[in-house]
């Protein structure tokens, strides 16, 4: 029930002057959460590095690739236990993303290049890892391969299955994300990224040690972009191309964050999750749209964001970051 | 196994010609005028999409013959219905042909200048980028779902080259070869003609320092929009030329991989430079063939490595190098020798030490 | 005793040279404004010393140590502070977190000791803590930018255009402060287009013109010979003040 393709060759004769099963709309809604979670995951990375490095890294797509593969190889050479193929799958894009900054953006940055050329480097850099990995995956027979997790059903009601693929996907992600939240809003390694952020000049002026928050930033996209790759590969499954396939639809949802908003990102993804799986399901039961035009809709999103709303969700993600604060000074102010 | 030469050495002077066009067309785009096209692609597609459509519909319209549906049920009927109008009527073959040469010109070129719109929306530059990335792939996933278009995701075959009438298929493809030859030359001299006239130091001022192209008030918008429509036309044009001579237009020609192939030709030859373009375009074309072959040799030695992806990460290393090492290209831009330009020098060079040009 | 030497600098931006031969020493405890019309190098002479433009000859030394070629990001180590001109806050965070960022090698105690010295000030500060700081009024904007570079600890502040912006009073307000942070020990160096006003602040002043040291002296000095100084500024400074 959880993946796409089977629900889409089953329901796609149904008629549409009915309402939409009850089951499938909660089964798309479900979906639009996990989705959403790992589109979270994965663009947090992508607004890190565009933000505190101002690089828009395309070859983010092969660091969930890379943590994908990571995991699938770490589940069939040594175990299926999670915290494992997490703990792999970080440390591999942890030096992919390291070692592509040390090898290939730190050098070209030196040079002050067009923003232009950093994207056709990503592109470049993105292109030689995907074709590595598919090399790989020839050679060992590693396509469309799922992480060796055994389904299990954990919750059955009504009109809603829930897996252990659900109890290990949306706790992770969601998990990893407040964490990620509490690192940037409430300590100083967070707020050093977010000054080089917001004006690298003054950052350096200051003395924040740049090359060190360029290393851990580049630690935390790339370890989080292979973790989101492992939860992917569990919760679908494991090509060279899994990374590329998403990664338009994860600059959608930094688009939505406004580039450098990292409430706005997270808020962006799951609006991303949603459009492509429940709306995707309305639009196609009310209004007929084939599910093909599917990948068409971050796209959409993205040109539409850019053009008319530059700024995105910040807005939005501002006001509900200020409700935070002032929740937790009342709640500091009343012992 | 044998390579057989002569075929060989038309295919490699074709596809160099078509390569040549696209890599013409960037040149122009982005190496002159700073525009940065990562949807040229969409661009070259819709020039595969003209044809289709005059294909299906134009041919027998100016044949007299039925228009019959090419994609459901007479599926095969329209095909065969194309092969024969184009084998046994060569007037009305190279006259369709004509009419899509000019039709994809003038959409290609109508679809660059509307492209070049958003530039004027957008908050940052390098948004653009993004924006004709992401319009390029919405189109074709339209296309590819669309089915009046191109049958959809089934692709359109028997879209032949105009010569298909001459007996003699090796001499049918040295007729072709030579008018795409014909045609990437018209184009290079055009360009050439154009960057080195005033409007072209214009272009570059465009691209060198959008504060001092200011000046030119708002002059900027449109001459970014002809440069777009020009750069586009001639994209629309190797459309053409790309889909008659692999006879199907598949709407999955034309993703990211084929706009960065484009990128590479321009970069490694020579940002701002036509020739430079057109050794892009040779190189390129030469590494494809060569992979191709060196695939096809090793399959038959029963080696276990697929070449396409070696082509891929090939192109990957080249240009890294060349944007780490030699970001000029191999043949970098001529320097103008005006004094208006020299002045523009010493600002470019006081922009390269701030900031701003990271934006 | 000097704190800040300055030889034979010669500096600019990739092949624009903007600063021929420039000799300037700032004494400990000194007030010291660098004057002149605009695009005659001021920026460029203090971007040097924190190593943001490209140094052709010549030597910076603080305290007798040399500056060239150390990244931009140690030389605040070196004792020294740079207020930018513009985007010279983090306007994205709040006042707090911009104050927390100049103190961040400080513990948390010491920190908030810190923060509360820096209240006492600028009040203004304070009561806005929480605030983001891309909605501060120029003036300030000004006194936040002020205080990010005073909570350093800094020996010597270099200051591009504290003034630039600002209404008259605010102004006064900006050099009242300044002058209170060089009487509480800091050397301060002041780049200023606004020649008069800050003349009846500071010490010493220089004037560059074209990229060169055209005048110095002490502000008595530059005030006594008016001539002099519309001579080398280009406009009277009275004039000069209403523009700016």
């Amino acid at each position: 029930m959880i993946h796409g393709t089977q629900t889409i060759t089953l329901y796609l004769e149904r008629r549409r002057d009915t309402l939409l099963p009850t089951k499938l709309l909660i089964d798309s809604l479900v979906r639009s959460l996990e989705v959403g979670s790992l589109y979270a995951l994965m663009a947090i990375g992508l607004t890190l590095t565009l933000a505190v490095i101002r690089l828009p890294n395309f070859a983010h797509a092969e660091l969930i690739t890379v943590g994908a593969y990571a995991a699938l190889i770490a589940s069939i050479s040594i175990s299926s236990n999670l915290a494992l193929l997490l703990t792999v799958s970080f440390v591999a894009s942890v030096v992919v993303a390291v070692v592509s900054h040390r090898a290939v953006y730190r050098p070209l940055t030196r040079l002050k290049p067009s923003m232009y050329t950093l994207i056709l480097a990503s592109f470049s850099l993105g292109l030689i890892l995907r074709y590595i990995l598919f090399l790989l995956a020839d050679r060992y027979r590693l396509f469309d391969r799922r992480i060796q997790m055994p389904l299990e059903v954990w919750y059955q009601g009504q009109h809603l299955v829930l897996t252990n693929v659900f109890f290990v996907v949306v706790p992770t992600t969601i998990g990893l994300v407040i964490g990620l939240s509490v690192l940037l809003n409430r300590t100083g390694l967070g707020r050093e990224m977010r000054a080089l952020a917001d004006n690298p000049d003054l950052s350096k002026v200051i003395g924040i040690p740049v090359d060190r928050v360029h290393d851990i930033t580049w630690v935390l996209a790339g370890g989080l972009a292979g973790v989101a790759g492992a939860l992917w590969g569990i919760y679908t499954w494991v090509n060279p191309l899994v990374g590329w396939l998403a990664i338009l639809s994860v600059f959608a949802a930094t688009v939505l964050g406004g580039m450098t908003s990292f409430t706005g990102t997270i808020l962006g993804a799951y609006v991303v999750g949603f459009s492509e799986n429940a709306l995707m399901q309305l639009l196609n039961h009310y209004l007929g749209l084939d599910f093909s035009f599917k990948p068409a809709i971050p796209f959409t999103i993205i040109i539409l964001v850019l053009l008319f709303r530059p700024q995105g969700l910040t807005e939005f993600a501002e006001s509900l970051r200020a409700a935070g604060r002032r929740n937790i000074r009342q709640s500091e102010s009343r012992p | 196994m044998n390579i057989d030469f002569t075929a060989t050495a038309i295919a490699l002077t074709t596809f160099f010609g078509i390569s040549a066009l696209m890599a013409l067309s960037l040149n122009l785009e982005y190496g002159v005028a700073g525009i940065p096209n990562f949807g040229q692609a969409l661009f070259v597609s819709i020039g595969a999409y003209t044809a289709g459509w005059t294909y299906t519909r134009l041919l027998p319209l100016l044949a007299g013959q039925e228009i019959l549906n090419p994609c459901g049920a007479t599926l095969m009927e329209a095909l065969q219905l194309r092969t024969a109008i184009m084998r046994q009527l060569p007037a009305v073959g190279l006259l369709n042909f004509a009419i899509t040469l000019v039709v994809a010109a003038l959409l290609g070129g109508i679809v660059g200048y509307l492209a070049s719109y958003p530039a004027l929306r957008l908050k940052r530059e390098w948004y653009l980028a993004l924006v004709l990335l992401v319009g390029s792939e919405i189109v074709r996933i339209i296309v590819r779902g669309y089915e009046p278009i191109i049958c959809a995701h089934n692709g359109l075959s028997g879209i032949a080259q105009p010569f298909a009438w001459v007996s003699d298929s090796t001499q049918a493809s040295i007729l072709f070869a030579g008018l795409v030859l014909i045609l990437a030359a018209a184009a290079y001299v055009y360009c050439e003609r154009l960057v080195r006239s005033p409007y072209g130091r214009l272009l570059k001022a465009v691209r060198e320092n959008d504060r001092m192209a200011l000046s030119l008030g708002k002059r900027v918008p449109r001459i970014r929009a002809q440069v777009m429509f020009i750069g586009s036309a001639i994209a629309g044009v190797a459309g053409v030329l790309f889909v008659t001579n692999v006879g199907f237009a598949s709407a999955n020609d034309y993703v990211v991989a084929l706009t960065l192939d484009v990128w590479v030709m321009v970069v490694l030859g020579g940002l701002g430079n036509n020739r430079g373009a057109l050794l892009g375009a040779l190189i390129v074309t030469i590494l494809d063939r060569v992979t191709a072959i060196a695939a096809i040799q090793l399959d038959a030695f029963g080696a276990n490595i697929e070449f396409n992806y070696v082509r891929f990460i090939l192109f990957g290393v080249i240009l890294l190098l060349m944007l780490r090492f030699r970001p000029q290209g191999l043949l970098p831009e001529p320097p103008q020798t005006t004094k208006a330009h020299e002045a523009l020098h010493v600002g470019e060079t006081c922009k390269l030490g701030t900031k701003s040009r990271q934006t | 005793m000097s704190l800040l030497t300055i030889e034979q600098l010669t500096a600019g931006y990739g092949k624009l040279v903007v600063l021929r031969d420039v000799n300037l020493t700032v004494d400990e405890g000194q007030f010291v404004a660098i004057l002149g019309p605009n695009g005659s190098g001021k920026s460029t002479l203090v971007k040097s010393v924190f190593s943001m433009t490209d140094i052709v000859a010549g030597s910076i030394e603080m305290d007798s140590r040399s500056l060239i070629g150390l990244p931009t990001e140690s030389i605040s180590q070196h004792g020294i502070a740079y207020v930018p001109q513009r985007e010279n806050i983090f306007s994205s965070m709040t006042i707090r977190e911009n104050l927390l960022l100049a103190v961040r090698h400080l513990d948390s105690p010491k920190a908030e000791a810190a923060l509360r010295d820096a209240f006492e000030l600028f009040p203004i500060l304070e009561e806005r803590q929480e605030q983001g700081a891309g909605q501060l009024s120029g003036g300030e904007r000004q006194m936040l930018a002020i205080a990010i570079g005073w909570l350093a600890r800094p020996r010597l502040m270099l200051l591009d255009e504290p003034s630039a912006g600002l209404a008259p009073s605010l102004v006064k307000d900006v050099f009242r402060l300044l002058r209170r942070l060089c009487e509480a020990g800091i050397t301060l160096a002041v780049v200023e287009q606004n020649a008069r006003s800050i003349l009846r602040w500071c010490d010493y002043a220089y004037v560059l013109r074209e990229g060169e040291i055209a005048f110095q002296g002490t502000s008595e000095e530059i005030l006594a010979d008016e001539e002099t100084v519309k001579g080398y500024l280009g406009v009277s400074p009275a004039v000069e003040s209403l523009l700016h």
